[in-house]
Formats: structure tokens, sequence, C-alpha cells
């Protein structure tokens, strides 16, 4: 695992020893989670700028339904409750992370220092 | 007025994050279309770009970035009696990530939002990327940059620039989905750009101060990551 963890860069300072360090990934992930999981329990259910606006001016009706499902408006099928939009969050994350971890390893360069 | 009451009545009832983005539907298809001819070339560009000079150092702060984005976009927070906004976070991603970096984690958050969630419809996806991603990855981090020269460097000046630099990305969005809409004959542009850029001058305030928390929070804890954007620039020189 610990080649997830960046060699430190930054140009001054070093930066502080310890877990948080080498693993500051795993508390970024975290921070995501507990994001997701106040969204499922205290994000407004009101529609957003686009939404409303839509409504307001009567255009709503025109949007379609999608043509599959399958975690859809942030919940998992058969799961009710909060508990549902956590988990979806939660995998949602996961998904996210590494797809873009993923298309980062295939993109970007080694370092000109091998020690890195 | 009364029909509209009672939409904004019922989706109010509605728990836990709405359905957010643009569904199919909302543009014409060939608006939709040139869209998506647009995102692609600037998505295929900027894949090269990451490519020449994206270091393998920052790729766990990419992933946590388009994490972080993704969450926050679930997190509708109320603006004004039966509205909400959420996070795009073009900007905090750019400032992060560069812009190059930035738009591919815009592209992955809205692709999945779109395909797993069923957030946004596959025909506009392309609009909703552009708007919600590359407006901010492109547009917000050139505003950011030239707000950073003026402000005495990135050092001293990065999160009031990034401040102003996510509101006017809000503002943007929201112009550029109107005119999207007005093009497409769903609605008034007129009225549509009216009532786009009141509402979202608006959500730009939460966009702004939390992509200022975030980089706040950044600096106080881990102020080396934001090195990483230009790891190989400087590396190299």
């Amino acid at each position: 695992m610990s080649d997830l963890s960046p060699t430190p860069s930054g140009p001054s300072e070093a930066p502080p020893k310890g877990l948080l360090t080498r693993y500051w990934w795993v508390a970024g992930l975290a921070i995501a989670a507990v994001v997701a999981i106040l969204a499922a329990n205290f994000a407004s259910g009101d529609p957003d700028g686009l939404d409303s606006v839509a409504i307001e001016q009567g255009f709503e009706e025109v949007g379609q339904e999608p043509g599959f499902q399958v975690l859809p408006d942030y919940t998992i099928p058969g799961l009710d409750g909060t508990v549902s939009t956590i988990i979806a969050g939660i995998v949602g994350i996961a998904i996210v992370f590494l797809l873009v971890y993923l298309l980062g390893r295939v993109l970007a360069r080694r370092r000109g220092n091998p020690a890195a | 007025m009364f029909a509209s009451i009672a939409g904004v009545a019922a989706e109010a009832t509605r728990l836990g994050p709405p359905q957010l983005h643009a569904p199919d539907g909302f543009l014409s298809v060939p608006i939709a279309a040139v869209m998506w001819l647009i995102t692609i070339v600037v998505t295929a560009y900027a894949v090269k770009r990451t490519n020449e000079t994206f270091d393998e150092r920052a790729i766990p702060l990419m992933g946590v970035t388009a994490a972080f984005i993704f969450a926050a976009q679930m997190f509708n927070f109320q603006v004004v009696g039966g509205t909400s906004g959420h996070l795009l976070g073009g900007v905090l991603a750019a400032v992060l990530l560069g812009p190059w970096a930035g738009t591919l984690v815009m592209v992955a958050v809205v692709a999945v939002q779109g395909l797993v969630f069923q957030d946004g419809g596959l025909v506009v996806m392309g609009a909703n990327i552009f708007n919600m991603g590359i407006i901010g990855t492109l547009g917000g981090y050139a505003i950011y940059r030239s707000l950073c020269g003026v402000l005495g460097g990135e050092q001293r000046a990065r999160i009031p620039a990034a401040g102003v630099a996510a509101w006017l990305s809000v503002f943007l969005a929201a112009g550029a989905m109107a005119l999207e809409l007005g093009l497409s004959g769903t609605t008034d542009l007129v009225v549509a750009l009216t009532a786009m850029l009141s509402i979202h001058a608006l959500i730009g305030i939460g966009e702004a101060l939390i992509t200022m928390a975030a980089l706040a929070f950044i600096g106080v804890t881990r102020p080396d990551l934001f090195g990483l954007r230009d790891a190989r620039a400087r590396a190299a020189a």
C-alpha cells in the first residue's frame, strides 16, 4: 500500500511525519464518507437551481426518465431511509476514487528520479 | 403559479439528495450533440496534457479530490425558499490538480453520477460535463490564476482568488445551461438566463464557501499537497 502514498514534495518545509502523512488519502476518503453521511441526513430535498427554474417555467416535464436504473437517486433499490443513501454514497465514493486513481495510474508520468 | 407552488411542495417532501443534473429531454438533440462534441474534444486534450505533465505523486490526491467532489455534490444546501444548490467543484479540482487533471476528475464524477446514479441524462451528459466541470476547471482556473497574479501570488491569494473564481464558475455554468436551454427551444432564452443567473448568483456563494473551506483545511493540515499540482514542472526546472 505504501506506493499509494506520495513522496513529500513540499517546496519548503517537510510535511509532518506519521500515519496521517503516509496514509493521508485514507483520511481524505473518510472525510468524503462523512460528507455523504451528513448529506443523507441533512441535505435539502428541495429542487436545486436548475430544477426549480424548470418547475417555475414549466419545462420540468420534458425531462425524461432514465432508460435504466442502477442506484437511482442515490439509493440502494429495496432499501429505505437514510441508510440507503449512505450506502449508495459510499459505493459512489469508492467507484469514483478507484476510477480516477486507475486513470491517474495509466496517465501519470513516473518521476525522473528513480528514488521516488 | 399554483402549479409551481404545488410542484415545489411535492419536491420538498422528497428525502435525501434529489436528482440534480439536467435529464435527457431538457436539450434538443443537436445542442446536446454539439455539447458532447466539445466535451469529447476537451477531454481528449485533457488526457493528452495529463499524460504529458501529471506527476504520479499526485494520483492519490486526484482520487481523493474526485471522491470528495462526488460526496459534496450530494449535499444540497438550502438557498432561498424552496430552492437548494450544491457544489460543482471544478475550481477546487483545478486549484489542487491543474486544469487538465481537474477536467478528468469532473468528467469522471459527472459520468459516474449519470451512469450509476441516474443523476443527469446520458444524451445531455456532454452538456452537464461541460457546464459543471469544464467551465470551472478551465474557465475558473484561468480566472483563479489571473486573480492570483493581481493579488500578489498564489501563496498569498489562493483562498480569496479561489472563492471569487468558484462563484464566477457557478454563474458562468448557469449562464451556459440557460443558453443551451434557450437554443434548444426548451424555454425562452432571456427568461431562462434571468432565472438561472439570479438563483445561481446565490448558489455560487455556497460554492465559494465550500471551495475556500476545503483549501483552507488543506492549507492548515497538509499544505505540501498544494505543491503536487506543479510537481513535475518544478522537478524539471
